[in-house]
């Protein structure tokens, strides 16, 4: 619906007079942007940003190898002191864009150099390489959420990267999946040393992680754990049990949300991983029923810890998991199509119920 | 103290790339050229990503069996230098002119002939989308060589494939033909 049509409707209804609706045109009015004009300059900017970026390609083999560092290197310079410049006049969005320049910069030298030097190895490598030359420059000039994700995703990158690559046969290799397993914990302990939307950035990226990989982890629930894969995922964990003692520390010295909070989310997330991991059980019924349990009890503790602290899109993203995982349980313990379509009207009812609590509930609390 | 921080963040990614040239620049300047008779890899898988895949067609004597436990083990070329058509295997670090060490990641025990490290019977080498194709044609339809430079800590770094002259004989055997 269009903003006159909006603006009619309120209008028709009562909710506002002819005079706001007035105001509220001639607000608009002026606020209003050439949208299209802008888009069409943007356009012609990409067109030859694209055309120069072909024109380099399709001349790649005849480039001097000497040309393409001297470039590159001139490039990762200029942009090293676009950053500097920036942060000296308090810039705001020249510094994050060169700063995501820079970063890509970085990435980009390394590839440069292993084409060039027929350089191969595990690609880990070059992404932890990375990680280690652009985290100083982001953590110190990152102030935007953009730097924040964009440091999130560059170690992520760099530990699941690294983690795919070990076979965990050996104890320092579980210790670096350990890491990556941590990875979460760890952006969300160090988002605890910034105030700023950077830090914000970090921490929402650290929480998005945690979630989704301590729901995710459950499904080892519906197959084996041996003894042995316990014991060697217990040393995968020391590195996630000093990452949740951080992240936890770092949230009580900066209290961004309450410990009625910050206690589902990180510790019950870690519990949810720890219980995955650590009980071995054979492939069967019994310890899929109390996998989903688990994921339930999670998941219930976070919703109520939302619904407590106000946090009406977490609560939200809580029943949306345990209505998903509710719906799987019915594939899971039921075979035939008689009993799987009764699980899915119970299923159905189940959903159904939830949304009206949810509804009933926020209800009252606007109230 | 700490305004040094940023100056020192920012500087480091151009220091180390640079360094990084420099140490790959000297290892370049004192290696010496080899030919390496080479055959295609796989006749329906050449060419993969940008990298152009093929097999050494080299003679390897000596016992494999250091390379099937570990990786401790190195090829040593005969020479004299351009001539890699013969080599042998010796345990890592054994007396050797012209050594050629692998990296450890190289050592995939993917080879055809399951006994000898992936390095050892086949490389790849990046190629440029255009050279591609003509490349992949000629390692199906003639003997090849590899074109490579041997750093004085025994990399081996391919530099071009080009037709072979003196093409290793059929009747010759060679240990490394799949």
């Amino acid at each position: 619906m269009g903003m006159e049509d909006r603006i009619e409707l309120w209008e028709r209804a009562g909710v506002i007079d002819t005079a706001a609706a007035a105001r509220i045109r001639a607000f608009e009015a002026e606020r209003a942007r050439p949208l299209w004009l802008w888009s069409i300059a943007a356009l012609g900017g990409l067109a030859i940003a694209l055309g120069i970026v072909a024109l380099i390609a399709a001349n790649w083999a005849t480039i001097p190898d000497g040309l393409k560092l001297a470039v590159h290197m001139a490039l990762l310079i200029g942009a090293g002191a676009l950053v500097w410049r920036a942060r000296q006049q308090d810039q705001l969005w020249t510094g994050e864009i060169a700063l995501i320049v820079f970063t890509a910069l970085i990435v980009g030298g390394l590839g440069l150099q292993a084409q060039i030097y027929q350089l191969t190895g595990d690609i880990w490598r070059l992404f932890a390489t990375w990680l280690v030359l652009a985290a100083p420059t982001l953590l110190l000039a990152g102030r935007t959420r953009v730097s924040g994700y964009l440091l999130a995703g560059v170690a992520s990158l760099a530990v699941v990267s690294a983690a795919m690559a070990m076979d965990g046969s050996v104890a320092t290799e579980r210790l670096v999946q350990g890491l990556a397993a941590a990875t979460p914990w760890i952006l969300v302990a160090v988002s605890s040393l910034r105030a700023d939307p950077f830090g914000q950035g970090l921490r929402k990226a650290g929480l998005a992680a945690l979630l989704l990989f301590a729901s995710f982890i459950h499904l080892t629930w519906a197959g084996e754990i041996s003894s042995t894969d316990a014991s060697r995922n217990l040393i995968r964990l020391l590195p996630v049990g000093l990452a949740v003692a951080a992240a936890i520390f770092g949230l009580h010295r900066r209290p961004v949300f309450g410990p009625a909070l910050a206690l589902p989310l990180l510790l019950g997330t870690a519990i949810a991983v720890a219980l995955a991991t650590v009980v071995p059980h054979p492939d069967a019924i019994i310890p899929r029923f109390i996998g989903a349990l688990i994921f339930a009890a999670m998941w219930i503790w976070i919703a109520i810890a939302a619904a407590r602290a106000d946090w009406s899109g977490l609560y939200r993203l809580a029943v949306a998991a345990l209505a998903i995982r509710l719906f799987l349980v019915y594939f899971e313990l039921f075979g035939s199509q008689a009993t799987t379509g009764l699980g899915l009207i119970v299923a159905g009812f189940l959903l159904i119920g939830l949304a009206w609590g949810t509804r009933r509930l926020f209800r009252v609390e606007a109230s | 103290m700490r305004r040094w921080f940023l100056p020192f963040a920012l500087a480091l990614p151009a220091l180390v790339l640079a360094i990084a040239i420099v140490r790959q620049e000297i290892a370049l300047a004192n290696a010496e050229t080899w030919h390496i008779p080479v055959a295609g890899y796989d006749p329906r898988d050449l060419v993969r990503g940008r990298y152009i895949r093929f097999t050494y067609d080299w003679q390897v004597r000596g016992d494999a069996a250091p390379c099937e436990t570990d990786a401790f083990c190195q090829l040593c070329l005969d020479g004299p230098p351009p001539d890699a058509s013969r080599t042998r295997i010796q345990p890592m670090g054994a007396s050797c002119t012209f050594p050629v060490r692998t990296n450890d990641t190289q050592l995939a025990f993917v080879s055809p002939r399951r006994s000898l490290p992936f390095a050892f019977v086949g490389g790849r080498m990046f190629v440029d989308e255009r050279s591609a194709p003509a490349l992949e044609n000629a390692l199906r339809e003639g003997p090849m060589l590899l074109v490579a430079r041997r750093t004085a800590d025994g990399r081996l770094l391919p530099v071009r494939l080009e037709p072979n002259p003196n093409p290793p004989t059929p009747t010759e055997p060679r240990e490394t033909a799949p």
